[in-house]
This record gives structure tokens, sequence and C-alpha cells, in this order.
């Protein structure tokens, strides 16, 4: 197939060829999604390095199982979930499981017998959402979600940057919708947590 | 309504959920509570902050780079192209 013909190809037809063999429908089905292949991956790895690393795995995990796409699902969704596949593979060594611990007990707040809470809520005031990011809160927000569990850093780049559904984002990390929500919860208490001493500092961040 | 249960359900959806009809019990509980409003308004705060993170395109060098590492897995895949040897002199 010619590359003008591929250009212009739907989507399922330009797969479909691609799974036939035919090279230049596997490049041209690339070069449609590795601009963004690659800024999910830097979302989730936040670092240039590692980002292209989970690039690279990705496609050439795409080549070597394309033939298994069955178009059940939407392309996008199959493609994701390769890229989270390689972002785990890459932290499957770090230990998680004191960190899990501490995300769960975000699930139940310290509260008075009346349900309130016990300690105050410090208020965020100083510093807006469209707030400059300097070098300094942008180092405070690197660390804060590098200390994110993998798997619940996936999902919330998933649902509150990358803005998917929760039913898309269930879909492509393999877990339930509930599970989904549950991840979701916990990531953004925690990266709460993390910024919060610095967000309530008297400066609130600004530069 | 208590502080634990308004926690639980605006972690969820952030806007959609507190506005949306069924929700009513937590507007009423937000109106009414500085400590929800304030740790409401920070999650919003820390996901804005996160979106607002920009993101850099990729770079020319690794959009090479990967299509040099496919070409060579697709001709490692192709079986060799005759087969035939050169006949010996």
């Amino acid at each position: 197939m010619k590359t003008s013909e591929v250009r212009s190809l739907a989507e399922d037809r330009l797969i479909a060829a691609a799974q036939e063999g035919d090279r230049r429908a596997f490049s041209e089905l690339v070069r449609r999604y590795e601009e963004t292949v690659y800024r999910f991956a830097f979302k989730l790895c936040r670092e240039r390095e590692k980002a292209e690393e989970t690039f690279q795995d990705t496609f050439i995990n795409v080549f070597r199982k394309l033939r298994s796409f069955d178009g059940r699902s939407k392309f996008s969704t199959w493609l994701y979930a390769i890229v989270t596949n390689s972002c785990l593979m890459r932290h499957r060594r770090r230990k998680v499981v004191e960190l899990e611990e501490s995300l769960e007990a975000l699930d139940s707040p310290e509260t008075s017998p009346d349900g309130r809470f016990v300690r105050e809520v410090a208020r965020w005031d100083q510093t807006p959402a469209d707030a400059v990011l300097t070098d300094e809160l942008r180092a405070h927000l690197d660390a804060a979600i590098e200390k994110l569990p993998a798997e619940y850093r996936i999902v919330f780049v998933l649902r509150d940057i990358e803005g998917k559904s929760t039913e898309e984002t269930a879909a492509i990390t393999g877990i339930s919708q509930e599970a989904a929500k549950s991840r979701l919860r916990r990531a953004r208490a925690f990266l709460r947590e993390q910024l919060d001493p610095y967000m309530r500092s008297s400066d609130g961040g600004r530069p | 309504m208590k502080c634990t249960e308004v926690y639980t359900r605006i972690c969820e959806d952030l806007d959609q959920d507190i506005t949306s009809p069924e929700c009513r019990m937590i507007r009423e509980h937000l109106a009414s509570c500085s400590d929800c409003q304030a740790y409401l308004d920070s999650l919003k705060k820390t996901v804005g902050l996160y979106r607002a993170v920009p993101t850099p395109r990729l770079p020319r060098t690794i959009h090479t780079r990967l299509f040099k590492v496919l070409a060579a897995l697709e001709s490692e895949r192709r079986p060799s192209s005759t087969g035939r040897r050169r006949p010996s002199r």
C-alpha cells in the first residue's frame, strides 16, 4: 500500500492492514499515536529518560502483539493498557506494601464521635489553581507523585490528567470501576496530604 | 450527614457529584462546614496543579530511534529474502 493511501485510511482498515504485515500501515499507525503515547508516558514517569524508555517499550510491544488485537475494545484503550503495563514493569521492584497501608489509612481520617474532622483542615487560599508553577512548586509536585505507587498513579493520571472516564480507566487497567474509584480517591487524598505542608506555608508557593 | 461521608463522596467526582440533584445533602453540609469546604477546595487545587504541569512534545531524536528499532524488528521477522545461495566458483 502506498504512503499516500495509508495516510487517509480509516483506523480500523489501517489496523487490519498493519496486522496483515503492511509496513507502511504499521508506520502510519505509530505516527498517529506516538505523540499521545509519549505524553502519557511522560505524565506517568515524570522524567524524560524513563518516558523515552516506556515509549519505546510500548511500540515494541505493539509491534509484537498487534495481531492479538481483536477490536473488542477501542484501539486507544488497548494501547493505553500497553503503556501502563510497560510503566508497571519498570516499577515492580519498588516496595509498595507500606505505602499501600498508608493509602488505605486515608480512607478513614480521624474524626470526633459526631463525625467531624478532628484536625482543622488548612486552607490553601494563597494558592489559586492557576498559580504560576515555580521550580520549587514543580519539585514538590514531582516528589509527591513519585511517592505514589504506580497502580495509583496510573489511575490518577488517566482520570484527572488525561480526562478518561471511570469506565475506560477500569478497562485500561483491568480493574473494576469500584476499584478505580477507590484508587482515585486515595491517590488524590495522598497527593493533597503530601502537598499540604508546603501549600499551607506563608507564601503558598508563590514566586 | 457526617464529614466522613462527605469526605468519601467528594473524593469521587469533585465537581460532578456535588452538583447533581441527588447530592443536595452534600451541598448543604459543605455550605455549613468550613473544614469540608477547605478540604474539597484543596483537592481541586491539587488536581489543578498537576493538570497545569506542561508536557513536552516527543523529541525528534526519539521518534527517529523508534523507527530504527522497528525497522530492525521488521527485518528480523521477515524470512531471508530468497534463501538461495550464490553458486560457488
